[in-house]
């Protein structure tokens, strides 16, 4: 499973310059950078809290190694960062 | 009377920022906003809220309405 990590880190990488340069910068910080923050959490918030009761439905269902379930967590974690991102990047070009 | 609610507010920014010769920095720098706001806001992508609303009408020295026009869907 770790080809999904291999593929998922340098798009965190790459997100977490977005969201950085986005809301340090200058364009973050007025209304219309406020707003673009806004939906870019709205879309990725609500991704831990589901992909853990996902994995916690696998866990009580079929059972899932300590391991996995780390890996799984993480990947997660690296998944609301990329989807932030990514409708930062969208979002702003449209709005 | 059921006002709709598809309707459009457009703004003529561009044209009065070009009457008064200041480039989109320098509005931007007036009105404590980046200039991409500025740049959506004269391609009408974006809608300000009423405080910036007003004080671009201020800044120009206009009535709200001679900046920003509520252009309802079956008036196009």
């Amino acid at each position: 499973m770790n080809w999904l990590g291999i593929i998922l880190v340098p798009l965190f990488l790459v997100a977490l310059y977005i969201i950085l340069k986005f809301t340090w910068g200058e364009e973050g910080k007025d209304e219309r950078g406020a707003q673009v923050l806004s939906k870019s959490y709205m879309a990725s918030m609500p991704i831990l809290p589901i992909g853990w009761l996902i994995l916690e439905l696998i866990q009580d269902s079929i059972g899932m190694s300590y391991d996995n379930y780390r890996y799984w967590i993480w990947i997660l974690v690296l998944a609301i960062f990329i989807v932030q991102g990514a409708v930062i990047a969208v979002y702003r070009l449209k709005v | 009377m059921k006002l709709k609610s598809s309707g459009e507010i457009k703004n003529r920014l561009a044209v009065l920022r070009a009457e008064k010769k200041w480039s989109q920095k320098e509005v931007a720098e007036m009105l404590g906003v980046s200039r991409q706001t500025i740049v959506s806001l004269e391609k009408n992508k974006y809608n300000p809220s009423l405080k910036l609303a007003f004080e671009i009408a201020v800044l120009f020295e206009k009535e709200i309405t001679d900046v920003f026009q509520y252009v309802r869907e079956e008036e196009e």
